[in-house]
């Protein structure tokens, strides 16, 4: 059973949880430049991991509202990819092509997609 | 075209990285770029900021950024005092070969994301930052410490359209 919608937010960045069907997706918004980003973000994340996995349902990570995001950011996105992977939870990334620097820096994160479509990582 | 030029004085610490945004991308707006060159020229600059905050000397005095615009190019040019911790510098130097080494810089950056998905999490120094500089900002990184102990990164983008 996935739990109910839900809004987190730390500093200028914005995670909006909606549970619901078979994905509970979470949607990105604002800024996330903190100094140490992970400290917020590797658990809120593995949680939610725990949480898809307990429902039976992908994790969506919704990126394409973001409006900046620096380096030490993916750092906890990529890790929740290899957890994902490695427990065998459904995950996918979403992202705006239209925003180059979405564009430029999801596509990378594409070398982590499975081949039984597990992991993908999807521009739109 | 005469050469547009960005100057700030910064203090060291995470108030400076939060501080150049906004006046960078407009800068660049201004000096004519295009509004992908110039979120990829803030994000150069805020990128190199946060290097020297996270590494800098803490009681170093202050951060100088430096955003030139000149027809061919343009260069960000972040300077700080070298930390007490020599062992950062020398992880900066071998970072900056690294990236060079390869021919295309987003195979580096692609390479950094895998070590670092498959690392414990840790807190700390992790090169995503410079490899993304060199791949999504298109720069060229390149760097030297001066006899005050006053370390100087500059990221060189080459113009879209430019005559070299």
């Amino acid at each position: 059973m996935s739990g109910a919608p839900r809004r987190l937010v730390e500093g200028e960045l914005v995670l909006e949880v909606r549970p619901g069907g078979d994905q509970v997706r979470v949607v990105w918004t604002g800024k996330s430049a903190d100094r140490e980003p992970g400290r917020f973000l590797v658990p809120v994340l593995s949680s939610l991991l725990g949480e898809a996995r307990a429902a039976g349902a992908r994790l969506v990570l919704d990126f394409s509202g973001l409006d900046y995001m620096n380096s030490s950011t993916f750092t906890p996105v990529v890790k929740i990819l290899d957890e994902a992977r490695r427990g065998a939870v459904p995950i996918t990334l979403e992202y705006d092509q239209a925003k180059k620097w979405q564009a430029l820096s999801f596509s990378a994160l594409r070398t982590f997609e499975t081949p039984d479509g597990s992991v993908v990582v999807a521009g739109r | 075209m005469e050469p547009s030029a960005l100057e700030l004085e910064l203090p060291s610490d995470w108030s400076a990285v939060k501080a150049v945004w906004d006046p960078c991308r407009a800068m660049l707006r201004t000096a004519g770029l295009g509004e992908d060159e110039a979120y990829a020229l803030a994000m150069v600059s805020q990128e190199l900021l946060e290097n020297a905050v996270k590494y800098g000397a803490r009681d170093g005095g202050g951060i100088a950024l430096s955003l030139r615009v000149a027809p061919a190019d343009v260069v960000v040019e972040v300077r700080s005092r070298v930390g007490v911790d020599d062992e950062h510098l020398r992880t900066f130097d071998r970072t900056v070969q690294w990236i060079r080494g390869h021919q295309n810089p987003f195979e580096a950056y692609v390479e950094r994301l895998k070590q670092l998905s498959v690392r414990p999490y840790a807190v700390g120094q992790s090169g995503l930052g410079l490899a993304r500089i060199a791949y999504e900002g298109r720069c060229a990184l390149d760097f030297y410490v001066d006899a005050a102990s006053t370390l100087a990164v500059s990221a060189v983008y080459h113009r879209e359209g430019a005559v070299p």
